[in-house]
């Protein structure tokens, strides 16, 4: 289901077909489904402030998950946050798989985590956005406010990130 | 194609799905409640944003009905337009001396030139701007001088004025009905001090003293303030000693130090009585090129 813009932008609405998205891009910044689940409230909060603010430059998808990129940082910027003793790890329950090859296959799906949450901000930021969330360069950059030059940049640097550090680890040798 | 060019080709396309599994993303849904409490915190902001719009109004129309009312302000008004009746009406009749109106007509100095020409010619020739303020004040007393009464009239309104304006010059001092006048040959000496109010030294040679005189008898004296007292720093004190047997005994002079908005300097005049009284007054507006020449006769 896609809202179009010409719809009315009603804020239920809005939260049953991007909510998902929204909590899990929120997710993949504070690594805390309670940080992000508070985040996710203070994104549709803001939205419900700005709705009549939206000229429609970009899809809603794409000016959502900008609202939450930017609410994101500015939480991990916050003082708050900095006080707050932060773990690498995503705390969420991790259901136990038994079997040698499963186990090998969860470790492996670790590293490529690992991999990608320790790149630079602005090259995590454009692989999340592409690749994980699917959008297209241009809506990349509308969600990140940069260009469109800058987001193809920052990806093929990223890319060439990605592959040195998984080299590094084995996990592809 | 080896493994590192798949990583491009094919596992980044896959990293979504590897970062969804990774993380548990799949897992991470929005519950019902999420969206209902989000959807109950988005209510309240409306009602909050509603009252403040609705306070913002209520703000608008008390600041739109202050603006209308304000009734302080025409009090001031009022109070000001008072003001500058009274100080219209003083002087048209003349009991407010023009010097302590400030430039507001035009520069004082040219001001007093056109008064004096005013009476001492009456003539209408020589108008100007500044004239014709000027003639407008002095209304009453070029009326006065047409109808031959003299300036020192006691019955007259402008006896107020008279009081205040002394313009015997420098070293003519009045005080009521008595008269000091300092000649030159009055003179004993002129003693110098210091900001300290220390004698630095004594004046005694008569071309000096002459020279001093002469110089200090330029200063005009119109511009009288009695009672005076010098504000600021004091700079500069002379104290010309009378003779033995006169009606004075001694007269101060202190020049303070001249502010940096200010062009002119202020002289107060300390002039002692043989019986012991003191008349002080300040005279305003002095040249600051007579106070120069008095700095140069009376250094050491």
């Amino acid at each position: 289901m896609v809202v179009r813009s010409e719809e009315a932008l009603d804020l239920e609405c809005l939260m049953r077909t991007y909510g998902n998205d929204v909590l899990r891009t929120a997710y993949l910044y504070v690594k805390d489904i309670q940080t992000a689940e508070d985040i996710f409230q203070e994104v549709f909060l803001k939205v419900n402030c700005r709705i009549d603010g939206f000229r429609g430059d970009c899809s809603i998808k794409t000016w959502l998950l900008q609202i939450t990129i930017n609410t994101c940082k500015d939480y991990l910027k916050s003082a708050w946050n900095r006080r707050v003793h932060t773990t690498d790890e995503f705390q969420t329950q991790q259901v136990e798989e038994k079997g040698f090859d499963e186990v090998e296959r969860k470790q492996d799906q670790k590293i490529i985590k690992q991999v990608v949450m320790e790149l630079p901000d602005k090259y995590k930021d454009v692989v999340l956005c592409v690749y994980y969330q699917e959008m297209s360069v241009e809506e990349a950059a509308c969600a990140l406010e940069i260009a469109v030059g800058t987001v193809k940049s920052r990806l093929s640097r990223a890319r060439q990130k990605i592959k040195e550090l998984l080299e590094r680890r084995g996990l592809y040798e | 194609m080896n493994k590192s060019d798949e990583i491009e080709f094919d596992d980044m396309k896959r990293l979504k799905s590897d970062l969804d599994e990774a993380m548990d993303l799949e897992s991470i849904k929005v519950s019902e409640a999420l969206i209902q409490s989000t959807l109950n915190l988005a209510k309240q902001q409306d009602i909050n944003k509603d009252n403040q719009q609705t306070t913002e109004m209520f703000g608008k129309d008390k600041k739109t009905k202050r603006k209308r009312l304000r009734p302080y302000q025409y009090g001031m008004i009022a109070a000001c337009v008072g003001v500058i009746a009274i100080a219209g009406i003083g002087i048209a009749t003349g009991s407010i001396p023009i010097e302590e109106l400030g430039s507001g007509i035009g520069s004082k100095k040219d001001c007093d030139k056109v008064a004096e020409s005013t009476v001492v010619t009456d003539s209408v020739e020589e108008s100007s701007d500044c004239e014709d303020a000027e003639a407008s004040i002095n209304t009453e007393e070029s009326l006065m001088s047409d109808s031959g009464v003299s300036q020192d009239s006691s019955d007259s309104d402008t006896s107020v004025a008279d009081e205040n304006i002394d313009n015997s010059g420098f070293f003519t001092i009045k005080k009521g009905e008595e008269i000091y006048s300092i000649a030159l040959e009055d003179i004993k000496c002129i003693e110098v001090y210091d900001s300290k109010d220390k004698v630095i030294h004594t004046i005694n040679d008569t071309q000096k003293t002459t020279e001093i005189y002469e110089c200090l008898e330029e200063i005009v004296g119109d511009n009288l303030l009695q009672n005076g007292e010098h504000k600021g720093q004091l700079t500069r004190h002379y104290v010309i000693i009378a003779n033995d047997g006169l009606l004075w005994s001694k007269l101060d002079i202190k020049i303070p130090k001249m502010a940096n908005h200010e062009t002119t300097y202020q002289i107060e005049r300390q002039l002692q009585t043989s019986e012991g009284d003191t008349i002080v007054d300040i005279i305003t507006e002095v040249d600051p090129s007579i106070i120069e020449s008095v700095d140069k006769l009376t250094e050491k």
